[in-house]
């Protein structure tokens, strides 16, 4: 019986004096996750940054120089239509990879059939200030003489014409222009598995379907002129898949 | 039974002793956690783990700041940055021949990057190239002797980072906890009360023509807030905004870092907080005055230089800002809004 009780005791003493910071869970006992990453395409063509390799509808060769975009009122939708809220917005650099990955955790095994977010910034965020003073969201902002609230997009680079090249800047805002998407995709959470969903952006959607965005003569800088940016905005509900 | 009940009381008293912490350890020094003190409309200061800001870190690089105890020449780190230039001097002329504009020591606490093109991605490593012959030419051995002979070096070094016996450092090592303390100095010199701060503040007014120049700043008209925006007054980016049709040697800028030519051209963004007192202007000090810079934005933008921003040559800008004599007058005088007479004639930038 003594030897019984000593035997219990040894292992307790042993993890008594555990420091709290290895009393958390290990990562892989951490409950399973639904992973976001973000990744971009031109049509069959991965992205790479500053090299005029890609063609529009419009038939405009263009290079991408800078990416930059929110997302937001990201919500995971169920089967019966009811929504999970996995994010009220997310601050993206194409540039920067890990700002494209963002998680949730949902608490119970459920099953959705898509994701539904804004490209930008919903009526709620979109007010000049209003999101924390990062280096980020400050950069983002849309002046107060033009509107205020933030940028929703930064999408710039330089198309060819003949000889010439050109510079074009994509900028979105103002909550006229705020793009609802819908990505649908059945899918189940397990809190047994951690599932990662690729969001793909197609990038040359932005500039077709509808409407044929052409830099010549649809505007290669459109910040505040609202027709180039309706345009986009109409062009840019399918511009998102998810896999 | 009777042992297996001692059994458990000894145990149990095992237990309780068991986590207690060993009090016989020498407690670890930690200096006084310094608080920076920052509108909330800016972002957070980027503070690195490895050098935290501590009130006893602040006043040993404060001191030595202003101090050529650092060089053999009498120069001192204010020698190049003086208080009523932003903590800046109009141009230096390295080595090589190279003049270059001089970065003004201001809300540095934010920047991303160091040196025009770059080269230093650290504020706490930035003045280590001082010591070279070029700056302070610096005598380490010295330098040692000096800070060891000085009535209040050993105690400061002591109080900012429990340095015992300054002799004891490897000289990499000394160089390391002076910059770190200079370092922590200069991030405490926020510029944050311009006259367009307290505009922005609602607590008092721009005159008409500044107003002007604040609508062209942040409109499609001047257009430049996209790399100058508020409260930074930077993007902290590297761009090329077209000042040559082929950029060679230190003109090349950010491509003397990274080699990749997709940089060539491309210099960071800098802030214009005090623009007004950091003359002459762009890397090389080409522009002698601001009037000289709103020219050029206006109308000497090479639009074939290589890697140009496509923010700079957007329709209708192929020609030009196409600004009036007016909007150019206004422009500038916004820019002066941006002076901040507190920040340089703060008695906490100063000697002491």
């Amino acid at each position: 019986m003594k030897r019984y009780w000593f035997t219990l005791f040894i292992p307790l003493l042993l993890v008594s004096c555990s420091d709290d910071d290895n009393d958390l869970p290990a990562p892989a006992n951490d409950p399973a996750a639904i992973n976001v990453a973000v990744s971009y395409m031109i049509d069959q063509t991965p992205l790479h940054f500053d090299s005029i390799l890609y063609t529009n509808e419009a038939g405009n060769n263009y290079s991408l120089t800078r990416l930059q975009y929110y997302l937001s009122e990201i919500d995971l939708i169920r089967p019966d239509t009811t929504y999970l809220r996995i994010r009220n917005y997310q601050y993206i650099d194409a540039r920067k990879i890990a700002t494209g990955k963002f998680h949730y955790t949902p608490s119970a095994d459920q099953q959705f059939i898509g994701m539904r977010f804004y490209i930008g910034l919903a009526p709620a965020f979109n007010i000049s200030h209003a999101l924390p003073a990062t280096i980020e969201n400050i950069d983002m902002e849309w002046p107060d003489q033009m509107g205020g609230g933030y940028h929703f997009l930064k999408m710039e680079g330089n198309f060819r014409d003949g000889n010439n090249t050109y510079g074009y800047a994509m900028h979105l805002g103002t909550d006229t222009c705020l793009i609802p998407v819908i990505c649908w995709k059945n899918f189940t959470y397990s809190t047994r598995q951690t599932i990662t969903l690729d969001l793909e952006m197609n990038i040359n959607e932005w500039y077709r379907n509808p409407a044929i965005y052409d830099f010549n003569t649809d505007g290669n800088y459109i910040m505040g002129i609202m027709a180039p940016m309706l345009k986009l905005k109409q062009n840019a509900s399918d511009v998102f898949t998810l896999k | 039974m009777k042992h297996l009940f001692l059994f458990l009381i000894s145990a149990i008293f095992m237990l309780m002793t068991s986590c207690k912490k060993d009090t016989d350890e020498p407690a670890s020094y930690t200096a006084t956690q310094f608080s920076l003190n920052v509108p909330q409309y800016f972002p957070a200061p980027v503070i690195p783990a490895h050098n935290p800001l501590t009130v006893e870190g602040v006043r040993l690089g404060r001191k030595l700041y202003f101090d050529p105890i650092l060089s053999t020449n009498g120069l001192s780190c204010s020698s190049c940055h003086e208080r009523a230039k932003s903590f800046s001097i109009p141009t230096f002329t390295a080595l090589t021949g190279q003049v270059k504009s001089v970065p003004p020591h201001v809300n540095l606490a934010w920047n991303t990057d160091y040196n025009w093109n770059g080269s230093e991605p650290e504020l706490d490593r930035l003045c280590l190239g001082d010591f070279e012959p070029e700056f302070f030419n610096t005598n380490m051995p010295l330098l040692v002797n000096n800070l060891t002979q000085h009535p209040d070096y050993p105690r400061l070094f002591k109080e900012a980072f429990d340095i015992n016996q300054i002799s004891l450092l490897s000289h990499d090592d000394l160089k390391l906890k002076i910059v770190y303390s200079i370092s922590q100095f200069m991030r405490t010199m926020v510029s944050s009360d311009s006259k367009f701060d307290r505009f922005m503040r609602h607590e008092l007014s721009l005159n008409q023509q500044e107003l002007d120049g604040f609508i062209l700043f942040t409109t499609e008209r001047g257009d430049c807030f996209h790399c100058h925006g508020y409260p930074l007054m930077t993007n902290n980016m590297f761009m090329n905004n077209g000042l040559d049709s082929l950029p060679q040697g230190f003109n090349q800028g950010r491509y003397w870092v990274t080699g990749n030519p997709v940089d060539i051209g491309k210099f960071s963004t800098p802030t214009l907080r005090n623009i007004e007192l950091t003359a002459p202007y762009m890397h090389d000090g080409r522009f002698a005055t601001l009037e000289e810079v709103v020219e050029f934005y206006n109308s000497g933008v090479h639009l074939n230089s290589p890697n140009i921003d496509p923010i700079m040559t957007k329709a209708g800008k192929e020609f030009g800002l196409n600004l009036t004599v007016a909007e150019k007058a206004s422009l500038v005088a916004f820019l002066k809004t941006l002076t901040d007479t507190v920040f340089i004639n703060n008695p906490a930038f100063v000697s002491q």
